[in-house]
C-alpha cells in the first residue's frame, strides 16, 4: 500500500506541476541559498578560527575574573588599551592542573603590554602590541608563530624582540634585525626597556591586527608593566625610596632608562633600576594561560575540567573560548553568522507558509477526489499519509536540487575564490580571498530542516482533507 | 419483505439537514427492507430523496432518526474505523460522475479498493481484476487514465472498481445520469449481468423510467417519503 501511496503521491505532484513547481522552486532557492551561506561562513569562521587560534588564542585560555571583556589582546575595550590586564590568581596552579587534563594538547601562559617603541638617536617611533612568552614553551604550542620574514629567532636565553610586520614597516631600517630599540609602556607610568631586535615576522594577510603583535621573553614585559616579587608592582616600585645608583649601570648598563631627548626621569630610572635586578620580577606573573586542544570536539569537556577545577579551588579565573579571545572582530563575524541563521530561520516559515498554503489549495481541487477514496473505504491514515508523501517528496526534491545547486556554486567558488576586497572582508574572509568549502553539515542540516518544514507544512493540509466527508464529496463529484 | 435473506433494512429512517437557522427534512419515516441478490431501483423525482437514501445505506451519512442495518450490522454510532472497513468491506460504489482517481489508470484505478483494505495484491487478484477489465470490455484501455476515455468508458471503470472487492452490495447513484441513452442502457445491461452472474445485490438511484423497467424490486420516493414499494414479477424482472 505505501508503493500504492508513494506512487499516487508522485502522479498528483506531476499532475498539478505548475504548483509543484511553483513551490519546489522556493524551497529549491532557500535550499541553495542556505547550503551557500552556511558554507560561506562556516569557512570564513574556519579561517578566522585557524589564524587566530593557531597563533595567538589557542581553544581556550584562562585569565583572572574580571567584570570587563579580556580578549587575547588585552581589554577588549579599546579604550582601556594602556590599562595592564590584571595577573592570573595562582597561575603556577592552574598551569599544573591543565597540563593533567586528558585531549590538552599544549599550553603557554602569556602576558600583554602595548608599548611605545622609539629607537636611539633616531625620529623612527612605533608601536606594538608587546606578547610576553617563554619563547621555547610558546613555539611549541603555537609553532607558526615564530616564523620570521627576516632575522633570526629566539636565543637560548629568550632575550630579544621580533619584531611585528607593521612595526617593522613603520620604522624601517630602525626596526631591523640587530639594531636595538626602546620599549615604553604606554599608561602606567615611564618604564622603559631596551630590546635588541632579533627577526621580523611576517606580514599576516588574513588579519591586519595580528601584524601588530611582537613577541619578547616575558621578563620584558614584567618589567615594563611592573611584576616583582613581593612588591605592589610598578607604582610601588616608583614610590620606593631609590636605591644605591650603581654608575656602571646608570650610564652602561643593558637597561638604557633614558627616555628619548627627555634626559633622566626618576621614576623610569627607579623602574629600569629593578627590572636590571635591584628588585626581582616575580617568576610567577601572568596574566594568561592559553591551551591548545587535541581535537575541537573536546573542547568542552576541557574547558568543563578546567572550570571545575577553578570552581573547586576557588581560583578567581575564567575560561573563555577562541571566539571571546579574539575580540571584536571574531565577534562580528560570528553575531553575522547568527543573523544568517536568523534570516534563515524566519525563509524557513515563509516557506512552511507558501507550501501549507498551495497544499490546502491541492486539497481543497481535490475534494471530490478525497471524498471518493473515503467513500470507496479509504482509511483516515490512507488519506494523511498521501498528503505529507506529497509534501516530502516535494520538499526532499527540491530540498536535495536545491542543496545540490549549492553544493555546486560553492565549488566554483572554491576554485575561482572570492577576493576580499577591503579591510573588514579580509578579516571576515581569514585571509585575502576566500576558498569556501562545503560545509557538510549544512547540507545535512539543510535537508532535515526541508523535511521537517514539508513535515509541519503537510499537517494543516492533512486536517483539511480530513474534514471532507465522503457524501459531501459525492455531491460536488 | 421482513425475513433473515435482508442484506439491507431501513427502520423509519429520517434525515434532516440544517438550513440556516431552520432544518430540512430530506427524508421521513423511510422503511424497507432489500434482500440479497436484489437489483433494486431507488426511483423519484428529483430531491425526493434517492440519494440520501443511498448515502445512509453507504455509510457516507448518518440518519438523524431510525435505524439502518447493512449486511447485519447497524450502521448508527459505528466509529470511523469501522465504517470505513465496512465501506471496504460491504460495499461497492459507482458515482453519477464516475469519480476515477485521475491520476491512475484504467487498471490501476480498479486495483485500488484492494490496496486499501491492506492486503497483497497477489496472482489471483490480478486474474480477478483482469477478468473484470474484460468483462468491462476495457481490456484495450487497461494502460489508459480517466482523462483518455469516453463517459461511458469511465463508469464501465467505476463498475470493475466498485465489484473488484467482491462486495455483498453495490451502491449507484444515476449511474447513467451523464451517458447518452445507448450508452445508459449498455450500461445498465452489464450490471444486471453481473448481478445474476456474482449474485451481487445492485441498489441504484435513478429517475429513468426505462431503468426502473429492469429492476425486480423498485421502491418509489416521493417528497422523501416511500411512496411504492413493489417486487417486480418474475417475467417482467427477467428482462
Amino acid at each position: 500500500m505505501n508503493g500504492a501511496v508513494l506512487r499516487m503521491a508522485f502522479r498528483n505532484l506531476k499532475e498539478h506541476r505548475r504548483k509543484s513547481l511553483t513551490v519546489g522552486l522556493i524551497v529549491a532557492a532557500a535550499s541553495m541559498l542556505f547550503v551557500l551561506g552556511s558554507s560561506l561562513l562556516e569557512s570564513a569562521t574556519a579561517g578566522l578560527r585557524k589564524s587566530y587560534r593557531d597563533r595567538f588564542t589557542g581553544d581556550l585560555y584562562v585569565t583572572a575574573k574580571s567584570p570587563k571583556k579580556i580578549t587575547a589582546f588585552g581589554w577588549d575595550d579599546p579604550g582601556s588599551m594602556g590599562e595592564p590586564l590584571p595577573l592570573l590568581p595562582r597561575h603556577d596552579e592552574v598551569k599544573a592542573f591543565a597540563a593533567t587534563i586528558p585531549g590538552v594538547e599544549a599550553l603557554a601562559s602569556r602576558s600583554v603590554a602595548f608599548v611605545q617603541v622609539s629607537k636611539e638617536d633616531s625620529d623612527a617611533k612605533g608601536a606594538t602590541l608587546l606578547m610576553g612568552v617563554e619563547p621555547a614553551e610558546y613555539a611549541r604550542a603555537f609553532p607558526e608563530a615564530f616564523a620570521l620574514a627576516g632575522g633570526a629567532s629566539f636565543g637560548p636565553a629568550g632575550s630579544g624582540l621580533l619584531a611585528s610586520s607593521f612595526l617593522s614597516r613603520g620604522m624601517g631600517e630602525a626596526a631591523g634585525p640587530g639594531g636595538a630599540v626602546l620599549l615604553s609602556s604606554v599608561g602606567m607610568g615611564s618604564s622603559i626597556r631596551e630590546e635588541r631586535v632579533l627577526g621580523v615576522l611576517p606580514r599576516d594577510g588574513a588579519n591586519p591586527f595580528l601584524n601588530m603583535t611582537s613577541y619578547v621573553g616575558i621578563d620584558s614585559v614584567r618589567g615594563l608593566l611592573g611584576h616583582y616579587e613581593g612588591e605592589g608592582g610598578a607604582a610601588e616600585a616608583a614610590a620606593a625610596p631609590a636605591p644605591a645608583l650603581d654608575e656602571a649601570e646608570l650610564f652602561g648598563g643593558e637597561a638604557v632608562v633614558e627616555a628619548e631627548g627627555a634626559g633622566i626621569d626618576a621614576a623610569a630610572l627607579v623602574s629600569s633600576l629593578a627590572s636590571s635586578g635591584s628588585s626581582r620580577l616575580d617568576g610567577s606573573a601572568w596574566q594568561s594561560l592559553v591551551l591548545k586542544v587535541r581535537s575541537e570536539r573536546e573542547v568542552p569537556a576541557v574547558r568543563e575540567a578546567l572550570e571545575s577545577f577553578l570552581a573547586r579551588e576557588g581560583i578567581e579565573a575564567q575560561v573563555r573560548g577562541w571566539e571571546e579571545g579574539a575580540g571584536m572582530l571574531a565577534s562580528s563575524v560570528l553575531a553575522m553568522k547568527r543573523i544568517f541563521y536568523y534570516v534563515c530561520a524566519v525563509v524557513a516559515m515563509v516557506a512552511l507558509l507558501v507550501i501549507m498554503n498551495a497544499l490546502v489549495i491541492s486539497v481543497t481541487e481535490r475534494t471530490g477526489e478525497i471524498g471518493t477514496m473515503r467513500a470507496i473505504g479509504a482509511s483516515r491514515g490512507f488519506v494523511t499519509r498521501l498528503i505529507v508523501s506529497e509534501t516530502l517528496i516535494l520538499s526532499a526534491a527540491s530540498g536535495l536540487a536545491g542543496a545540490a545547486a549549492g553544493a555546486g556554486v560553492v565549488g566554483l567558488l572554491s576554485v575561482r575564490g572570492i577576493p576580499a576586497g577591503n579591510f573588514l572582508l579580509r578579516v571576515m574572509f581569514g585571509g585575502p580571498v576566500l576558498r569556501p568549502v562545503l560545509s557538510a553539515a549544512a547540507v545535512g542540516l539543510c535537508l532535515l530542516a526541508v523535511l521537517a518544514i514539508g513535515a509541519a507544512a503537510s499537517w494543516y493540509p492533512t486536517k483539511v482533507a480530513l474534514r471532507v466527508n465522503p457524501a459531501t464529496a459525492m455531491i460536488r463529484a | 419483505m421482513q425475513n433473515g435473506d435482508h442484506i439491507v433494512t431501513l427502520d423509519r429512517v429520517e434525515k434532516k439537514y440544517p438550513l440556516g437557522s431552520t432544518e430540512v427534512t430530506a427524508v421521513s419515516g423511510v422503511s424497507f427492507s432489500i434482500a440479497a441478490g436484489d437489483f433494486v431501483s431507488i426511483a423519484g423525482p428529483s430531491g425526493s430523496g434517492k440519494t440520501t437514501i443511498l448515502n445512509m445505506i453507504g455509510c457516507v451519512d448518518t440518519p438523524s432518526a431510525g435505524l439502518v442495518t447493512v449486511a447485519g450490522r447497524p450502521t448508527v454510532g459505528l466509529k470511523d474505523d469501522a465504517i470505513t472497513a465496512l465501506r471496504r468491506e460491504v460495499l461497492g460504489f459507482i458515482f453519477q460522475s464516475f469519480n476515477l482517481v485521475p491520476v491512475l489508470t484504467v487498471r490501476e484505478n480498479v486495483e485500488f479498493p484492494l490496496l486499501l483494505g491492506g492486503g497483497r495484491v497477489g496472482p489471483a487478484e490480478r486474474a480477478w481484476i483482469d477478468r473484470l477489465i474484460e468483462e468491462v470490455g476495457l481490456s484495450d484501455r487497461r494502460d489508459h487514465k480517466p482523462g483518455e476515455l469516453s463517459g461511458g468508458q469511465r463508469q464501465r471503470v467505476a463498475i470493475a472498481r466498485a465489484l473488484v472487492t467482491k462486495p455483498k452490495i453495490v451502491l449507484a447513484d444515476e449511474p447513467t445520469a451523464n451517458l447518452d441513452s445507448k450508452t445508459g442502457e449498455a450500461i445498465i445491461r452489464l450490471m444486471r449481468l453481473i448481478n445474476r452472474e456474482l449474485g451481487t445485490t445492485f441498489v441504484f438511484s435513478t429517475h429513468d423510467a426505462k431503468i426502473v423497467a429492469v429492476a425486480d424490486h423498485v421502491i418509489r420516493l416521493e417528497d422523501g417519503k416511500v411512496a411504492e414499494n413493489r417486487l417486480a414479477a418474475p417475467a417482467e424482472a427477467s428482462r
